[in-house]
């Protein structure tokens, strides 16, 4: 899995959360798109993104590192640097 | 009992504070001026804590990948209390989802289909009480809701784009821990059927909007946002409900700060009051 790769299927979830017209690309902050308030509980846009994307770093193979802390306030590139 | 709470509410308050260090914005406060049931004006303040097991444990989420559902598990803790007799309740408990979708493949990567509907089971067990520390529920909640919110779902309308709802059935226990005798009043009140020192079992629906900024006046965003939440009671043949209106003024384009006008009736569990209380407040994402 490549560090552009990842930014792609980044993308594809926060456009399918992307309610609010915001424009995504990998400048694209998360906590613009996303929210832990839109669902219920653990069934929120935040919380879903992220098992998403976890679940598709397993699942092709590579490692599952932690997340940074300060993930939600950043971009989509920040993120996908810190996680391959 | 309520300096013990006090000095109780200081000491949590201190430790989120300690804990929230480096985190992604893990602390909610929300501070508000309200007319409570006895119609005292009052201050109701609001908690919403979210930490992952990563930053507590120093461990990632409990997380599982499967073929084609996953599961993901966080502790949280919320508090909403306040002084005079206003509506308080206070939650701490480990919560979850366990998520059913379909495949797709974007850039050569298999990953989960989010642009078509897809089902999320939320569970969680912990515990709720009031400010009084009075009674104590100990819950397991399993429910399910269904995310057809996503964008690429063009059968769901725009409008509907902005709900959410949920069905969740609750079991558990209701501890009686009060020995001062002391009566709540107003708010504060557990007017619920069920009994101290019985078992609970309710099954719960939910409801809600959040339009976000709908129109912006100059810099100001301007948006509604509202819940319903109703309970049938098994064991007492009861009904409850709690309502909740509020129309917001969003301060900044991140839309984490926003003063508010708000409407409650019915306090919700676990003290299941059928007061009201409206008022003006400030919300500020940390």
């Amino acid at each position: 899995m490549t560090e552009d790769q990842l930014k792609e299927v980044m993308k594809f979830h926060l456009q399918n959360f992307n309610n609010e017209g915001v424009a995504i690309n990998d400048q694209t902050i998360h906590n613009t798109v996303l929210s832990d308030s839109d669902g219920f509980g653990d069934s929120n846009s935040k919380s879903i993104y992220r098992a998403a994307i976890r679940w598709t770093i397993q699942k092709n193979g590579a490692e599952d590192k932690p997340w940074p802390a300060d993930w939600f306030d950043n971009n989509v590139a920040y993120l996908a640097s810190k996680l391959i | 009992m309520s300096r013990y709470f006090k000095y109780l509410t200081i000491i949590i308050l201190l430790y989120c504070t300690v804990l929230c260090n480096a985190q992604e914005k893990p602390l909610q406060i929300s501070l508000n001026t309200i007319k409570t049931e006895l119609k005292k004006g009052a201050i109701g303040y609001g908690i919403k804590y979210l930490k992952t097991e990563d930053s507590l444990f120093k461990v990632q989420d409990l997380f599982g990948a499967k073929e084609n559902y996953l599961y993901q598990f966080t502790p949280q803790f919320l508090i909403q209390s306040g002084n005079e007799d206003a509506f308080s309740a206070i939650t701490a408990k480990i919560s979850g989802i366990f998520m059913f979708f379909h495949q797709t493949t974007i850039a050569g990567l298999v990953t989960p289909n989010t642009s078509r509907g897809f089902q999320t089971f939320p569970i969680s067990a912990g515990i709720e009480t009031n400010n009084m520390f009075n009674i104590v529920n100990c819950i397991l909640e399993a429910g399910w809701v269904p995310w057809y919110q996503t964008v690429g779902n063009s059968h769901t309308p725009e409008l509907l784009k902005h709900t959410k709802i949920g069905f969740f059935i609750q079991g558990g226990y209701k501890f009686a821990i009060d020995s001062t005798g002391k009566a709540a009043l107003g708010g504060e009140a557990d007017q619920s059927k069920e009994a101290k020192d019985h078992a609970i079992f309710r099954t719960k629906g939910s409801f809600g909007i959040d339009t976000k900024s709908l129109v912006n006046i100059g810099s100001i965003g301007i948006g509604i946002a509202g819940t319903a939440d109703g309970w049938y009671d098994f064991l007492n043949s009861e009904v409850y409900y709690a309502l909740q209106g509020k129309a917001r003024f969003y301060l900044t384009k991140s839309l984490d700060r926003y003063f508010e006008f708000n409407y409650q009736k019915g306090s919700g569990a676990p003290n299941f009051n059928k007061g009201d209380q409206f008022g003006f407040g400030l919300t500020i994402t940390f």
